[in-house]
């Protein structure tokens, strides 16, 4: 647990952390700490963050800042102080049940509350801003708004809703994630872009199927109104109707899947245009052996009282991983996985860190270290660059005023316990977590739920 | 971290009165045994095989009385249940290498005056001890404190009296130069001829210490007339050796342990016909390798870990600030004058006992300037790991092959049935990554819990 204030100067005035209050206009200094600060320079070490209100006002090392006679001080000593993690890919609406149409049968009615749970279960583990990648779009803009509100715990969310695809009718209408919206024609995807906007969305997820038209259709709704489109593409076609068609994020690109690697063209394609690529490498590939070797990390108790009521639905559906449909082709994916994550960071591609949490056994709570080490470990990325992805990349991509800490900026920083560049597993240790200048604890958050 | 412990008829807080007025080793033969369950985490049990998963341990008194599958356990009412869900169960690790009086301060020189001015030596040795206990190090060798200090510190962990590791304690070294450092009467005895040594070593074992240590400028003959008395009581010898020529001589004179071999870039990679032939005698080597040659890089690229608030705690207000004085410039610690090239050999000399095969055991020099108590042993373990041990042969060397190298075989270093409870819980699988061992979450020693939910009061700064 981390301490408070004392034995420093004896000036400032020493308060225990409150979680989830509201600052008072109190400035608070996190005092001593190794400081990251997303631009992947050189680490600070015993360093000094000053935070007033809901922004950063200063931060450097403790010989240049000065910390303010009245500030709350909180001891950094021993930790890493880096920005909040930004996962540009999460689904609040699943908890990592092992069977998708069984979990939205049984959730349908209750999306709200299944998100407000996984939100605070991200921010309990340094997610503070995330772009959810496909929701019921009204419960979804109703968590987003509640935490912006305050009255609930949670990142900083960007919402999607429901996806856009281009399906038969037979094949939609199957479907269990009833909010999709399913474009035929060029027009019924602009229409359905629209609507999205109108409800509230601030992202679009474009999804499987999609003509270059259609990508262009849409990508030119959510231009015109100042929004973002990310695509899910897996093969070389998918990839260029993608970046063609004005798409601003790519989402699995390099993950494997089932597709043999990529062709120069395509990765030249994506170099050149620099377009963001959330990997989402580690869901399956790296989640998949590591659950085998030890199935009892679902048994967690953090994570049992972070899922509540779901624990024991969720736990019950991952006895059996091999038998699930999503780890059907687990073995040809783990095969082709290393050499495709590989492929894109050498070629010059702009890697940030999207996770996919929320699908099959992969939990809210480990998702961002799981794809943070598989960067490192399978993409070829450093460690620095591991921290700059799941930070300031990430964060301008998505276009939100974070991800580094510098002054001016939103005051979203975690302190983690132990050197993530030794180890990106160090990421599973965060023990404090402050988004808009409020202070949490991961033990906080879970007691409010 | 709350986790939830299911007393099955007594209360926690109940139970943990009990487990503290029994914590000496005097069972309560006339009451009914104290019994705990360790239910549903991973298990490790010290073994080359692969984990039990879904196990449990059941523990009566100080023994493991019954190991299995949690679903095929029967548990007595008045069971203790400790829910170890999502976490992984090992034996206790045990080191071989530490030494009490040193926290980690950067200059011997200026810490052994300090402490001996305030009357400070058992106040740190209670605190080393307590340090290791809840890093998850439930045995260790010391090897070089003065008497009878260590000696009383010893029999006070023993007694339940202070919490820490079941301690074997060398005393003072024995040895023939003042090697290095300035001359410290207290903590070695200066001989002279083999007669001398042979007394020596025959004095300490009278006066009560566990091991021998020899230390430096000692011939064949020496190791000899130390190790021949030493093995007339049964009690084993720890030489400090790095050179070719004193590795040689000790092995072939009889010595049990040798240590410090492979490390410190003195003699980068041994002839290929002295590492064979350590290998052929299956002698131990502990080669502690981590500190100074990682954990001097490790602090260098993340110099946080000198003010870990762990640390803070355990020292109090007046040690905390002395060590802080003593780490201003670290990179410019006499201790480290050598580091450059013990960086550069750090690989061949570790790698030269992983490659062949030696027996290698796991003592980590804690105390040693930087390195300290909370965390040389996982430290230790990971640069095996690096250099090419598996993760499952590192911990079993830190268990069941250290307690092998003990002598204590019959009663440490395995989870089974008849073995001391000495237990530990770990959140995060070590077997993926070997520093989930840095979270140690609960310490069984000896079936009492130290740290974790139900823990026996020991001081305030143990319990985080």
């Amino acid at each position: 647990m981390l301490s408070v204030a004392t034995g420093l100067a004896a000036s400032p005035t020493q308060v225990r952390p409150t979680a989830g209050i509201v600052g008072n206009g109190t400035p608070v200094a996190l005092v001593g700490g190794f400081l990251l600060d997303g631009y992947g320079g050189p680490p600070v070490r015993d360093a000094v963050v000053l935070i007033a209100g809901d922004r950063i006002v200063a931060a450097g090392s403790a010989a240049d800042v000065k910390v303010p006679a009245a500030a709350r001080v909180i001891d950094a000593n021993g930790y890493t102080v880096m920005p909040g993690l930004i996962d540009a890919h999460v689904h609040l609406d699943i908890l990592g049940h092992g069977d998708y149409p069984t979990w939205h049968d049984m959730v349908r009615g209750n999306y709200a509350e299944v998100m407000e749970r996984s939100a605070a279960q991200l921010l309990a583990h340094g997610v503070t801003t995330a772009r959810d990648a496909g929701g019921e779009l009204r419960a979804s803009v109703q968590v987003r708004d509640r935490i912006a509100r305050k009255e609930i715990v949670g990142p900083r969310m960007l919402v999607s809703g429901g996806w856009i695809q281009n399906w038969t009718e037979e094949r939609a209408r199957a479907n269990y994630r009833r909010f999709n919206l399913n474009a035929r024609t060029v027009d019924e995807a602009r229409q359905a872009a629209a609507q999205l906007f109108d409800g509230g969305a601030d992202f679009i997820k474009a999804y499987t199927g999609l003509t270059l038209e259609q990508m262009r259709a849409i990508t030119s709704e959510a231009h015109r109104r100042g929004k973002r489109v990310g695509a899910h593409v897996y093969t070389d076609e998918e990839i260029r109707i993608a970046v063609e068609g004005g798409a601003d994020l790519l989402d699995h690109a390099g993950s494997g899947h089932q597709n043999p690697l990529y062709t120069e063209e395509t990765l030249r394609l994506m170099a050149s245009r620099q377009i963001p690529i959330a990997q989402s490498i580690a869901h399956r590939v790296t989640l998949y052996p590591e659950h085998l070797a030890w199935p009892e990390h679902i048994h967690d108790q953090d994570l049992k009282q972070e899922l509540g009521r779901f624990a024991e639905p969720v736990v019950q559906s991952l006895r059996h991983l091999p038998s699930l449909s999503y780890f059907s082709q687990i073995q040809l994916q783990t095969r082709v996985a290393p050499a495709a994550a590989r492929q894109l960071a050498a070629a010059g591609c702009r890697i940030i860190l999207g996770t996919d949490s929320g699908t099959p056994g992969y939990f809210h709570s480990e998702a961002v270290w799981r794809e943070a080490d598989a960067l490192v470990q399978m993409a070829g990325l450093s460690p620095m660059d591991t921290i700059v992805a799941a930070t300031r990349l990430t964060a301008q991509a998505l276009g939100v005023d974070t991800g580094v800490i510098a002054p001016g900026r939103l005051a979203d920083v975690i302190l983690v316990r132990g050197n993530p560049l030794t180890s990106m597993r160090a990421l599973e240790r965060v023990e404090m977590v402050i988004k808009d200048g409020v202070v949490y604890t991961p033990a906080q958050i879970r007691g409010r739920q | 971290m709350t986790r939830a412990i299911v007393g099955k008829t007594l209360c926690v807080m109940v139970v943990g009165a009990l487990v503290w007025f029994s914590a000496g080793e005097t069972p309560m033969s006339a009451q009914s045994p104290r019994r705990v369950a360790l239910v549903g985490g991973m298990l490790l049990d010290g073994y080359a095989v692969p984990p039990l998963h879904h196990a449990a341990v059941l523990i009566e008194n100080d023994r493991i009385v019954w190991v299995g599958r949690a679903a095929e356990a029967r548990i007595p009412d008045g069971t203790t249940v400790i829910d170890t869900s999502g976490r992984v169960m090992m034996p206790g690790l045990i080191d071989l290498h530490v030494h009490l009086k040193n926290l980690g301060h950067g200059d011997y020189d200026r810490w052994d005056p300090w402490l001996i001015e305030r009357n400070l030596l058992p106040t740190i040795n209670a605190i080393s001890a307590r340090q290791l206990l809840m890093a998850g190090v439930t045995s260790a060798v010391e090897l070089g404190a003065q008497i009878p200090e260590i000696i009383n510190t010893r029999d006070a962990i023993a007694a339940g009296k202070i919490p820490g590791p079941r301690l074997s304690v060398s005393g003072p070294w024995i040895t023939r130069s003042l090697g290095n450092y300035q001359p410290r009467p207290v903590r070695q005895i200066q001989i002279d001829t083999p007669e001398d040594a042979a007394r020596a070593t025959e004095d300490l074992i009278k006066k009560g210490v566990d091991v021998i240590k020899a230390y430096v400028g000692l011939t064949p003959a020496h190791y000899k007339a130390i190790a021949d008395t030493a093995h007339q009581h049964n009690v084993r010898v720890h030489a400090h050796v790095y050179s070719e020529h004193d590795t040689r001589n000790a092995l072939e004179n009889g010595i049990d342990v040798l240590t410090h071999a492979g490390s410190a870039g003195t003699a980068p990679p041994y002839s290929k016909q002295l590492v064979t032939d350590i290998v052929n005698a299956g002698r131990p080597v502990v080669v502690t390798a981590a500190h100074r040659s990682w954990v001097f890089p490790d602090t260098v690229a993340f110099p946080e870990r000198l003010q870990d608030p762990q640390l803070k705690a355990d020292f109090g207000p007046e040690i905390w600030e002395e060590v802080q004085r003593s780490f201003v410039g670290f990179q410019r610690l006499n201790y480290m004058g050598r580091i450059d090239r013990e960086v550069f050999f750090r690989e061949p000399g570790l790698k030269q006992f992983i490659e062949s095969g030696a027996v290698l055991g796991m003592g980590t020099d804690s105390g040693t300037p930087l390195n300290f108590h909370t965390e040389a042993l996982w430290r230790e373990m990971k640069a095996h790991v690096d250099l090419g041990m598996t993760p499952l042969a590192t911990i079993n060397a830190a268990t069941r092959i250290n307690a092998r190298i003990l002598g204590k075989a019959d009663q440490l270093g395995t989870i089974e049935p008849g073995k001391l409870a000495d237990i530990i819980v770990v959140k995060g699988n070590p077997l993926f990554d070997i520093t989930a061992l840095a979270h140690v979450e609960t310490v069984m020693k000896g079936g009492v819990i130290y740290k974790g939910d139900g823990a026996v009061a020991t001081t305030p700064s143990s319990r985080r």
